[in-house]
């Protein structure tokens, strides 16, 4: 029998998902999280280390940008795998349990993880080189790092509860959007007040043209990762976890 | 003289341990997830620290 059957609007539906078990979705996420981690290693040493070296030079007085031995280049390539795994093994459920692992769903997973992760994160932490003293104690930012991620995840879930209810285009979802967008601003404003947590301004021996590279070749490293999970979850899922 | 009908099994039963079984297999791999993003993002032992320093630099995580 087909696999796929048309609806009466002629668009393909796939058939219902079967059950999922733990084990087939961890296989699932390491198949599609470790090529994203190496696509991430990739456009780091090509994009961001280089101004990070550069950024490490001015931390150590001015010497020339050091090259990075095979040790660091190996740390590097393994803590890149691991970040890419990790955030597939939270993903990778996500996108199975809207019961639709297309490219699209995986793609729009992907762009809001990115929102979570890194874009909204960068607005409160602030990322930066080697050499740049960040405003407030370490331990503080990485509460506000983890706070707004979390943070993102509930309004994300408030939101997309009335989201679900309204056609698109609707004025149930632009609402529902609004919604999500104000629970995340309005908590971590309340944080910050409670905290008196001021994201910087950022001081040190790091010229502010080597920031700026090295925070937008973060943001492109990070973009590519999450597109690439995005992108590598859904046929993942289907081999896997069908 | 009426048979008595065969007991229906419980219906709380069944329905309640898939949910908590479903719960179970998502919540797993997320839970294996965080943890490794603890060690590679957020752990604060210096040899891990310096192991990934430049990963958490590039991925946004606070480091120093």
């Amino acid at each position: 029998m087909a696999a796929t059957v048309r609806d009466p609007a002629h668009r393909p539906v796939r058939p219902p998902l079967g059950p999922a078990d733990a084990r087939s979705l961890i296989a699932a996420a390491v198949a599609a999280g470790v090529p994203a981690g190496l696509l991430f290693a990739l456009t780091g040493f090509l994009m961001a280390m280089p101004p990070l070296l550069e950024a490490e030079a001015f931390e150590e007085g001015g010497a020339l940008p050091a090259a990075a031995d095979v040790a660091r280049l190996l740390w590097g390539l393994a803590g890149s795998v691991g970040l890419g795994t990790a955030l597939a093994l939270v993903l990778a459920p996500i996108v199975r349990a809207t019961g639709a692992p297309g490219w699209r769903t995986g793609l729009a997973v992907g762009a809001l993880a990115f929102l979570a992760v890194f874009l909204l994160p960068a607005l409160v932490t602030r990322p930066g080189p080697p050499g740049i003293e960040h405003a407030g104690p370490m331990a503080l930012r990485q509460g506000f790092w983890v706070a707004a991620v979390a943070v993102f995840a509930a309004a994300w879930g408030a939101g997309l509860l009335r989201y679900r209810r309204g056609a698109p285009g609707s004025r149930t979802r632009v609402r529902a959007v609004g919604l999500g967008v104000s629970v995340w601003v309005a908590c971590m404003g309340l944080l910050a007040a409670v905290t008196g947590f001021t994201p910087g301004p950022e001081a040190g021996p790091v010229p502010g043209p080597v920031t700026a590279r090295f925070v937008a070749a973060a943001a492109v490293t990070n973009a590519c990762l999450f597109a690439a999970l995005g992108l590598l979850i859904p046929p993942a899922l289907r081999r896997f976890c069908p | 003289m009426h048979r008595t009908p065969p007991a229906q099994p419980s219906r709380s039963v069944p329905t309640a341990l898939p949910a908590v079984r479903a719960a179970l297999t998502y919540l797993t791999p997320v839970a294996l997830g965080f943890a490794l993003l603890g060690l590679v993002g957020f752990a604060p032992y210096p040899a891990v620290h310096d192991a990934f320093h430049d990963v958490r630099h590039v991925a946004g995580f606070p480091c120093h």
